[in-house]
């Protein structure tokens, strides 16, 4: 029990990992974190409503209500994991182990918390910040929303903390946090937030590293085969197996509904369709279109299925088995994400003609096979003379480079532009509060007193 | 050894002293009732190895009384003239004028011994012998005969010009001295302080019932017995006066012979061979099973043997069954038209028109040509094709005899049962032996072996689309074929890209093979040792044994559309399982029994004793996948996805303790004390006591009462606390789960939390207060039992939804408080005692239940019976536990102007539901969930009528449910209206259009879904209310004379209609006593249950 365990090193490296895996429950990065990103965008659409698809229809033409069960998981699943961090930072700094441990083991725990308080912060807002393990309900009960920046003070405590300590790099260990995975986490939370300098310097602190590095080819960052290459930063880890339990079953999400490619019958897929949008937002030439998404496939009886039945992600393409799930990696932070992110930074402080800032912007362009954007290029497609040219410019490169990977809309609302961009393709529009969203009612029910809903829902 | 002679010296003693010194010396009983005469009357006497007859005249016929001594039994009662000397029975005292014969049997044909023959208003009198005949001789032609013997409802018959009168006696319910099953003991019907009910095996043997539900339902005030599935073989749900817990369970506790066990076993005893089953109901009779005994206590006892001649028996039956109704569902047509509205409306109100062709269209509203190409349809009844006329068939032998020191009752049953859905089917065969042992005169042993095998094939039964079968089918639609040729079947799945996949119906039944086997065995043993004259030591061992092992093998089959090309074939891997479970349960009660007088009026019954019981349970389960073919089911053939086992124990530790006293049979009263200590709970809080107290005053045993008409009047009161610890076995403590995760391409295992501990954790407390009045009327003619009692649980044990910001949704905690109080009526009367023999079984239980406390804050508990439709269910204080919630649909928008109207969502377009605005603020909003009603009925009853006539013996029964509310939770799939799939006929009421606006109640269809049409709402609340005519029974006994002429001693043929009329305000679902969540925070859910059949059985029943 839990009052009995804790005491050996063994028993917080088993905890630390019962940690690691809440990465994988489906209101984390099994399913919803990542399909709100692309799903609540115009990157992707539900290629079917059938079944439990209705909810996630319904996020992605924002029509989401509070009885979702997708606010009802993220929240729940959220919670359940900051629960396990807290549960283990609570025991470690007086346990009885060896102090490499303790700090190593602490740092992740809070690499962990701090992700997790990023994820809620920028779904729903003001959240209840739980720090330690509530021994009783009551006290559960006197909880209510703290203020956002309240709620990022404490990830950017947790952080700082989990950067300074964590090890540079985990041979043997891939998939525990490093200090670069939480340099590059906090150079997002303060990007976010709009601290531009705290932001660079934090960015900064990972390309400085010389631990990563972008891989020649695009390709290469989807194969299993492939793993824990140079462009990896964090990455939640699966693996095939038929008992272990430890596959990904979201890919087979990502599938077309009915897709006989399977080597069995499912019909799991249809969640995550590419939009046409997405398709014609490619460049010409763009190698990263066909590494990313295919627009049909050929069924059983030979024919050629196009359209939006046609249409799917190849990044997250390995076949899952049965049971088991397939040995995809989601990736959770990438260098190029970093490297844009620079960027992005670099460009909000101040606009810099073909500066620093074009640098990154153009290592992602060319690996993509596509030419260099300069202040002062002859194309005016490729030109880019101005701060807000120079956005936007990000905006697009990160859609395409970063596409299902489940960016977008977080993109989005961290630059303001998400009313901006998706109101038009909405058939509703997209309205100011519905950019965070609502509480799961199920929760407010439990403690109407404390728990106020979001407005507009 | 007694002795037949005896010695007394008294001066003034009572007769009741008098009679307590015959039965001391001789060992006959005395009965009397007090009144015919004051057995306070003082006597003097003075005999020194007195004949035991003579010492009676001589006591006696000073008194105007007279005696009949059969075996061991003295039956006093008052001469009608004082002049007349008190008389030996047999001994005629008139002139022989013609003499009388024949034989009295039972209700079964078996002889009755010792019964009392007496020509009315005389002293003439004989007695049975142990071929049940009599001879005795009668003045004159008239005259009446009066048959008598305790345990029997008495018989006066005219005897005419006769010479042979031949008579049959039916055991008496409701009589004074009926021995009555009570925890650890029995006691008299008259006795009695507590609230029992009971039903005899010749009641239960009157409606030919092969199940404990059937030969239950209906029949016992504040019990409610209710089928809720119609799984051949499954356990019915028992509800004793009402819901006191909220997650702790509800069920009663069983105790078989004196084992306390599972409910779920029931499946695994033979009926017949129940000799009774006493519902113990109130807190004196349950405390004595302390933390057990809140949710009432079900005693079955079985046959024991008898002495005598050997008793044979063989009942054969064979019966018949088919699904109790058949559901209203859409047409092919029907369909087709739906379908097309769904995905025209989706279409249209997202800016198409509803005439654009597939090519103008989105893959999701596009439409398959498949629906306008009727000639390539295969038509099928979906439910003609899942359900059959399934057969049932039942053979009892028994035997039973032996001498006084040995007595043994053994039977051997089979009884198979084919379910109503094809394939799923249920087999158990049992042997039980009953044996009494009399080692000496103050030693006894008792032993009772009980082995039962039960095959069991289950069917997938519930669950929605896809998961099993009954869902599955009421969704397919009319217009595919069962399988085609290739052995694949026709899959749903090829009529458009918004088309929900379905499995066929028919794969559940060809290609589904889960075979349930559970062997058990339980076992006990007893040595009972007089120590001195009336104290008694028991001490019983008993173990239980039972094994349950359930294979699973799907095979892999393909689902595609034959017709249909362009479409893709899909194979459904083949997958197995194999669960192994185990459990041991043994049982040491160690019981001292004293009965004393102290004085002559002083009756003292004093039981003492410890009890010990422990259970450990072992579960194994496999899984595997990627079997390269079906021919090799076992899951060494395949992958082995999944294994894992699991351990768990209980152990509890009791001393009891209980007085029964009475005061010259006119005052009653009972105390009883039981400590319990478990193992499944918190340190601080593992033991608890329950004490009781009860007290009964027998009005009509009083000299000052005479009113005529009433026989027998009783009063009686108790209150006590009893305990409920039905959690899991580690709920205490904060778990940790073992779960994998991958670090450096290698499976690492983590630890993470799971529940919250609660070192207080402790029991459910239930106190309970009873007033109840007994009377008999016209010679017991007429019985009746009113009960009114208030039952308060608190310290509910509650899985409480809680801020999941702990990490956890709910966790387990002693919160809370229930109360639930209740009338309970029963009557019984003999409307016809002639050649036409009448009587009526009614009883009728009010029961009011409602919540006093929740949680500390006192917030009210949100539940739901499905996610996906959010909250379904508030429990709060002030009302009933578990009423069903969500949004009042009030409604179908008929037009723009009336959305424009009224409060709306903005989704709303007309033909959407109207959505009330519960709180008035113009608004649709959450805060617009409200109460819909509440599965707890107003009142249940049940009567029985059963007639006798010459040979002919016919019964029916009536049960009913009045006043409760049902989610019909199906019609969140059958009801959705998204035109996916098939719906219930009531879809054709639908809103179409402003001039098709169809019943008003039913929204358009749409293959979108949007606004608030799937989650709770009072769109899915039924009717639960029911009537049922349970049981029809005709039997026929063969005249002794033929049966004779075949060599057997009875023959009795019967038909039985089980279930064959229920009658339902137009209930929509299969069967509105359904119940798919045992929750009481979510209660009354109807999710797809296997339906209840009905049935018709023909039997035998043959005594040789």
């Amino acid at each position: 029990s839990v009052q009995n365990f804790y005491n050996t090193e063994a028993d917080f490296q088993n905890a630390i990992y019962g940690a690691y895996r809440a990465l994988r429950n489906v209101g984390t990065y099994n399913d919803y974190v990542q399909l709100i990103g692309d799903l609540a965008s115009d990157n992707t659409e539900m290629g079917s409503t059938a079944s439990d698809r209705s909810v996630l229809n319904e996020m992605s033409l924002f029509r989401i209500q509070s009885h979702s069960t997708v606010v009802r998981d993220v929240w729940n699943h959220h919670y359940q994991a900051i629960w396990y961090t807290n549960v283990l930072l609570d025991r470690v700094d007086g346990a009885n182990i060896s102090v490499q441990t303790k700090t190593r083991v602490g740092a992740e725990a809070k690499f962990l918390r701090g992700l997790f308080y990023f994820n809620l912060v920028r779904i729903f807002g003001d959240v209840p910040l739980v720090t330690k393990d509530l021994t009783s309900v009551e006290e559960a009960y006197s909880k209510g929303r703290s203020p956002v920046a309240e709620v990022y003070a404490h990830i950017i405590q947790d952080l700082r903390e989990a950067a300074q300590s964590l090890p540079l790099t985990v041979p043997n260990e891939q998939g525990r946090a490093t200090s670069g995975a939480a340099w590059a986490l906090l150079g997002k939370v303060y990007l976010t937030q709009g601290n531009i300098a705290d932001a660079k310097t934090a960015l900064k602190t990972v390309i400085d590293s010389r631990v990563y590095e972008l891989l020649p080819d695009y390709n290469d960052l989807w194969e299993v085969t492939n793993k824990h290459h140079n462009e990896a930063i964090f990455e939640v880890q699966y693996q095939a197996s038929v008992s272990g339990g430890t596959g990904s079953s979201y890919t087979e999400r990502y599938t077309p509904y009915m897709y006989t490619g399977l080597p069995y019958s499912s019909t799991a897929g249809g969640y995550n369709i590419p939009t046409e949008d997405l398709v014609n937002a490619y460049e010409p030439g763009d190698l990263r279109k066909d590494a990313s998404l295919h627009t049909s496939w050929v069924n059983t009886s030979g024919e050629v299925v196009t359209g939006l039945p046609g249409r799917f992600t190849n990044k997250f393409r390995h076949m899952p088995i049965r049971g088991g799930g397939s040995s995809d990696n989601w990736p959770i932070l990438r260098y190029a994400d970093v490297l844009l992110l620079y960027a992005e930074a670099l460009n909000a402080e101040a606009f810099v003609a073909n500066g620093e800032a074009f640098n990154y912007l153009n290592m992602i362009r060319n690996r993509a096979g596509l030419p260099s954007k300069m202040a002062d290029h002859s194309d005016p497609s490729l030109r880019l003379d101005s701060q807000n040219d120079f956005a936007l410019a990000i905006e697009q490169e990160r859609r395409v480079e970063l596409a299902f990977e489940g960016h977008r809309w977080y993109d989005l609302v961290r630059t303001g532009r998400a009313i901006e961009v998706l109101s038009p393709k909405m058939p509703n529009g997209v309205q100011q509060h519905q950019l965070v969203f609502p509480l799961p009612l199920t929760q407010i029910d439990l403690n109407p007193t404390k728990l106020k809903q979001n407005p507009g829902y | 050894s007694y002795s037949q002679t005896i010695t007394l010296e008294a001066k003034e003693q009572t007769l009741k002293q008098v009679f307590n010194t015959i039965q001391k010396q001789t060992g006959h009983h005395v009965i009397y009732n007090t009144r015919f005469f004051d057995d306070q009357t003082k006597v003097s006497v003075s005999a020194k190895q007195m004949p035991l007859d003579t010492f009676l005249d001589n006591v006696l016929s000073p008194l105007a009384l007279t005696y009949d001594i059969r075996e061991n039994t003295i039956l006093i009662g008052r001469a009608t003239s004082p002049a007349q000397p008190a008389t030996r029975g047999v001994q005629p005292v008139k002139a022989l004028q013609r003499s009388v014969n024949g034989i009295v049997n039972d209700a079964d044909a078996n002889p009755l011994e010792g019964v009392t023959v007496r020509l009315k208003g005389s002293n003439t009198v004989t007695i049975t012998g142990s071929d049940g005949r009599y001879s005795i001789n009668i003045p004159g032609s008239e005259g009446t005969l009066v048959f008598s013997i305790i345990g029997y409802n008495t018989i006066e018959h005219g005897v005419g010009n006769v010479s042979t009168l031949n008579v049959m006696m039916e055991q008496s319910v409701g009589g004074l001295d009926e021995v009555v099953v009570v925890g650890y003991g029995t006691q008299t019907k008259e006795n009695i302080t507590s609230s029992v009910s009971t039903i005899s095996g010749a009641e239960l043997g009157k409606t030919n019932s092969s199940t404990f539900t059937e030969g239950m339902i209906g029949k016992m005030p504040g019990v409610q017995v209710s089928q809720i599935t119609g799984v051949p073989g499954s356990a019915p749900s028992i509800r004793v006066r009402g819901t006191g817990s909220i997650t702790a369970g509800n069920e009663p506790l069983y105790v078989i012979d004196g084992f306390p066990i599972d409910a779920a076993s029931l499946s695994s005893f033979n009926m017949s061979d129940i000799e009774s089953i006493s519902v113990l109901k109130d807190a004196s009779s349950t405390s004595i099973y302390g933390s057990r005994g809140a949710n009432g206590v079900i005693i079955v006892t079985t046959k024991k043997g008898v002495s005598g001649q050997t008793r044979i028996a063989y009942n054969p039956s064979y019966g018949l069954q088919q699904v109790s109704v058949k559901l209203d569902l859409m047409s092919p047509e029907e369909y087709v038209e739906f379908a097309l509205d769904a995905r025209n409306n989706a279409w249209e109100y997202l800016g198409g028109n509803r005439n654009d062709p597939n090519s103008a269209r989105p893959a999701l509203y596009q439409i398959s040509p498949y629906l306008f190409t009727p000639e390539q349809w295969i038509r099928t009844d979906w439910q003609d094709a899942i359900f059959q006329t399934a057969p049932a068939q039942e053979h009892q032998l028994s035997v039973q005899g032996g001498s006084e020191k040995n007595l043994f009752s053994i039977s051997a049953g089979y009884f198979g049962q084919e379910g109503v859905i094809k394939s799923s089917k249920f087999e158990r065969y049992s042997v039980r032996a009953n044996l009494m042992n009399a080692v000496s005169d103050r030693v006894k042993i008792e032993t009772n072996v009980n082995t039962s095998f039960v095959n069991n094939k289950l069917v997938e039964d519930q669950g929605q689309f896809n998961q099993g079968i009954i869902g599955t089918m009421i969704n397919s639609v009319g217009f595919l074929g069962l399988q085609n040729e290739d052995g694949s079947y026709p899959s749903f799945q090829g009529f458009g890209y918004g088309v929900s996949e379905t499995r066929s119906p028919m794969a559940f039944i060809n290609e589904y093979d889960r075979k349930n086997n559970t062997f058990r065995s339980v076992i006990n043993s007893s040595v009972n040792y007089e120590i001195i004259p009336n104290l008694y030591l028991k001490a019983l061992l008993g173990f239980d044994y039972n094994k349950t092992e359930q294979n699973f093998f799907m095979n892999s089959f393909d689902s595609f559309v034959a017709d249909n090309p362009g479409h893709s074939r899909f194979t459904n891997p083949a997958t197995g399982s194999f669960d192994y479970n185990t459990s041991f349960n043994w049982l040491s009660e160690n019981t001292l029994n004293y009965t004393f007088e102290l004085g002559s009026n002083h009756k003292f019954d004093v039981l003492a004793g410890f009890t010990a019981q422990n259970a450990k349970y072992n579960y194994a389960y496999i899984s595997a996948t990627n079997f390269p073919n079906n021919l090799v089911p076992t899951l060494n053939a395949g992958q082995v996805s999944s294994a894992n086992t699991t351990r768990a124990e209980w152990s509890l530790l009791s001393y009891l303790g209980r007085v029964n006293y009475s005061y010259s049979n006119r005052y009653f009263a009972t105390s009883t004390i039981r400590t319990d200590g478990s193992s499944r709970f918190g340190s601080g809080n593992r033991w608890g006591v329950f004490p009781s107290v009860s007290a009964g005053w027998m009005i009509s045993n009083e000299r000052f009462f005479n009113v005529r008409p009433i026989s027998s009047l009783k009063l009686r009161a108790s209150y006590g606390l009893s305990g409920n610890n039905n959690i899991s076995n580690y709920g205490f403590a904060g778990l940790l789960n073992y779960t994998n995760y991958i670090i450096g391409n290698k499976q690492v295992s983590g630890i993470a939390p799971s529940t919250m501990s609660n070192s207080l954790l402790g029991w459910e407390k239930s106190r309970q207060f009873d007033v109840a009045i007994e009377a008999g009327l016209f010679n017991n003619r007429i019985n009746l039992i009113a009960d009114v009692y208030n039952k308060v649980n608190t310290d509910l044990l509650l899985q409480v939804a809680v801020p999941s910001i702990v990490g956890l949704t709910s966790t387990l905690q002693n919160i809370g408080k229930v109360r639930n109080r209740g009338v309970e009526l029963g009557l019984n009367t003999r409307n016809l005692v002639g050649a036409l023999k009448w009587s009526t079984d009614v009883n009728i239980s009010f029961n009011r239940n409602k919540v006093l406390e929740l949680g500390p804050s006192g917030d009210p508990i949100f539940s739901t019976a499905y996610s996906n439709a959010g909250d379904t269910h508030y429990t709060e204080i002030g009302k009933p536990l578990g009423n069903f919630y969500g949004y009042v649909f009030d409604g179908v928008f008929q037009s723009q102007e009336q959305i424009n109207s009224m409060p709306h969502l903005p989704t709303d377009r007309p033909g959407d539901p109207i959505v009330k605005d519960v709180n008035g603020d113009g608004v649709i909003s959450a805060d617009d969930r409200t109460i819909l009603g509440n599965y707890q009925p107003d009142f249940t009853y049940g009567m029985t009528n059963s007639f006798d006539y010459r040979n002919f013996d016919f019964s029916f029964m009536v049960q009913g449910v009045q006043g409760s509310e049902i989610m019909l939770l199906n019609m969140y799939q059958t009801m959705s209206m998204t035109g996916r799939t098939n719906n219930l006929g009531i879809a054709r009421n639908r809103w179409r259009s402003p001039e098709e606006p169809g019943d008003g109640k039913v929204y358009k269809a749409s293959i979108d879904v949007y606004g608030l049409r799937r989650t709770s709402s009072s769109f899915y609340i039924q009717d639960g209310s029911y009537l049922r005519i349970r049981n029809i029974s005709l039997g026929y006994t063969l005249p002794q004379r033929v049966s004779e002429h075949l060599r057997i001693s009875r023959l009795r043929l019967y038909a039985t209609a089980q279930n064959p009329f229920t009658f339902t305000n137009k209930y929509l679902g299969y069967n509105p006593e359904v119940s798919t969540s045992h929750n009481s925070l979510t209660p009354g859910v109807d999710y797809f249950n296997y339906p209840l059949s009905k049935s018709w059985t023909f039997g035998l029943n043959i005594h040789f």
